[in-house]
């Protein structure tokens, strides 16, 4: 949707930057996602930062009636592009790959939770996660907590379970496939199979 | 399921169980203030202020905006950083010539157990554009040589030829990201790391600054966690040209490990775990010789002005090996 700003009568308009800087804080957690879900981690925070210095010069470009989130996302591809052609530790995902990502990206914006009030963000949209996450079987859960929430290593987990590296990886790629259909029966995900 | 919801759910989750929102909120004020020092421009103006403040009430739904109110000095010295990525990336860029004296501490254990000695190595770090030359000394040995050049890379000890190195990858990894291991022969890739993993302060009152670099802003990083890298990295920085002037990077001794972590006394001592191998070309010890794979106590990096490399300072000697 366009982006909604209003101005208080008093105060007069809002300057470009201003209104620039509220758009990037209202996309910017679908950004990251963006990012690194098509790039990986390791440069998420210098792509980021390069995407809303390059938007910001691109602004006149910017066609107003068109969505904004999308708009900065695909910067954000070009750049991420660009990087990988200089860094090998970029995990640069295939065109098909970025697209499915960005379909996804979309609905999940579209997204209004299932809860008694509408979800206004993307952190609270991603709220709908912790009711996924109570439902995955413990084995499942305490390899996410493991991963995500306390960042231990691969080697970690699976020096402390004592099992395999690869065990752990597969098990969290099984978690991530059961929240991912979690959340798409939410209807937080496109219905499109996805690449 | 596919390669695309896998990717996208590993962000999800990284986001929402890895990060809270002052980790946004610092991302963003980093963002903000590259746009600041790219665009050159003043501080904002007073007459919008009320705009600005009016506009930003909007973000109540969006945002902690306590979080505003906790992060104010470090938005500030993460600004100033920010500035300085921006200036040295673009003097980078434009393959600008820059020279830092360098010198390196390290410990050096005494044979026999005694008290460890300390090595000092001295010399110089010429930089132009993606091309570096280092060029170091103890003070009882012979100088070396080594260079990272567009026409490959090659090394000269005092007195002896040239010789070409296979490797790319010249450096010592002394600093280890959470993206991967990095060296120290670039200043803007070294300040995107304090970005990144260092809490950033502006130092002190008390803390004097060398009488060189007075009239600079002398800012205090501590690195957050406890990953392999510097400990402390002070960063004088001259804020008019967005240039750091000197960095001095201190590695603090480790910490012993926890009590519960310590085998019982009289315990026959445990065998070390096999040191992880280096990534990819990323292997220094193929190269040994000029600087030795463990990181020193405390590196310094002091910029020298003005100077000017002959055309061939980066290329290799004719007659070598």
């Amino acid at each position: 949707m366009p982006p909604r700003i209003t101005a208080t009568p008093d105060s007069g308009p809002p300057t470009a930057r201003e209104l620039f800087e509220v758009l990037i804080r209202e996309h910017g957690d679908a950004l990251l996602a963006s990012i690194r879900a098509t790039a990986g981690p390791a440069h998420a925070d210098d792509i980021f930062q390069d995407a809303v210095l390059v938007a910001w010069r691109r602004l006149p470009d910017y066609d107003r009636t068109r969505p904004f989130g999308p708009w900065l996302r695909g910067i954000a591809r070009m750049i991420a592009l660009d990087y990988a052609g200089k860094h090998a530790r970029v995990r640069i995902a295939s065109p098909e790959v970025m697209e499915s990502v960005e379909r996804d990206l979309r609905a999940f914006e579209r997204f209004a939770g299932s809860g008694a009030e509408t979800a206004m963000d993307f952190r609270e949209r991603l709220a709908a996660l912790d009711d996924c996450l109570s439902r995955l079987p413990a084995m499942y859960a305490h390899a996410v907590q493991a991963a995500y929430r306390d960042a231990h290593t691969l080697a970690h987990i699976a020096s402390a379970s004592g099992e395999s590296i690869e065990t752990i990886k597969k098990r969290l790629q099984r978690a991530r496939a059961m929240l991912g259909e979690c959340l798409g029966a939410k209807g937080a995900f496109s219905e499109v199979s996805p690449a | 399921m596919s390669d695309a919801r896998d990717r996208l759910m590993d962000a999800l989750l990284r986001q929402h169980l890895g990060e809270d929102s002052p980790q946004m909120e610092q991302r963003y004020a980093r963002a903000f203030a590259a746009l600041d020092a790219a665009e050159g421009s003043p501080l904002r103006n007073p007459t919008r202020a009320r705009a600005l403040r009016i506009a930003r009430a909007a973000l109540v739904v969006l945002c902690a905006g306590t979080m505003l109110l906790l992060l104010p000095v470090e938005s500030n010295a993460m600004g100033v950083i920010a500035g300085a990525v921006s200036g040295e990336s673009r003097a980078r860029g434009a393959a600008d010539e820059r020279r830092y004296e360098v010198e390196l501490r390290f410990n050096r254990p005494a044979p026999g157990g005694g008290r460890d000695r300390e090595l000092v190595l001295r010399g110089n770090w010429d930089m132009r554009g993606d091309e570096s030359r280092l060029e170091l000394r103890a003070s009882d040995g012979p100088s070396l040589v080594r260079v990272d050049a567009r026409d490959g890379a090659w090394e000269q000890r005092e007195g002896g030829a040239a010789r070409a190195l296979e490797s790319s990858e010249l450096w010592p990894r002394w600093i280890e990201d959470r993206s991967g291991r990095i060296a120290v022969e670039r200043m803007d890739e070294l300040l995107r790391l304090v970005q990144r993993s260092y809490d950033v302060a502006f130092a002190r009152a008390g803390e004097e600054s060398p009488v060189a670099l007075r009239g600079s802003l002398h800012l205090v990083a501590d690195r957050r966690g406890r990953v392999p890298g510097p400990s402390q990295i002070d960063l004088w920085i001259d804020t008019d040209r967005n240039v750091v002037l000197e960095a001095q990077l201190r590695w603090l001794p480790s910490q012993p490990p926890a009590r519960g972590d310590r085998p019982p006394r009289g315990a026959p001592p445990q065998p070390q775990p096999p040191r992880p191998a280096p990534e990819g070309d990323d292997d220094y010890r193929t190269a040994p010789g000029a600087l030795p794979p463990h990181p020193p106590r405390e590196l310094r990096l002091r910029r020298i002005e003005p100077i000017a490399f002959p055309a061939d300072h980066f290329t290799k000697p004719a007659r070598s090996s």
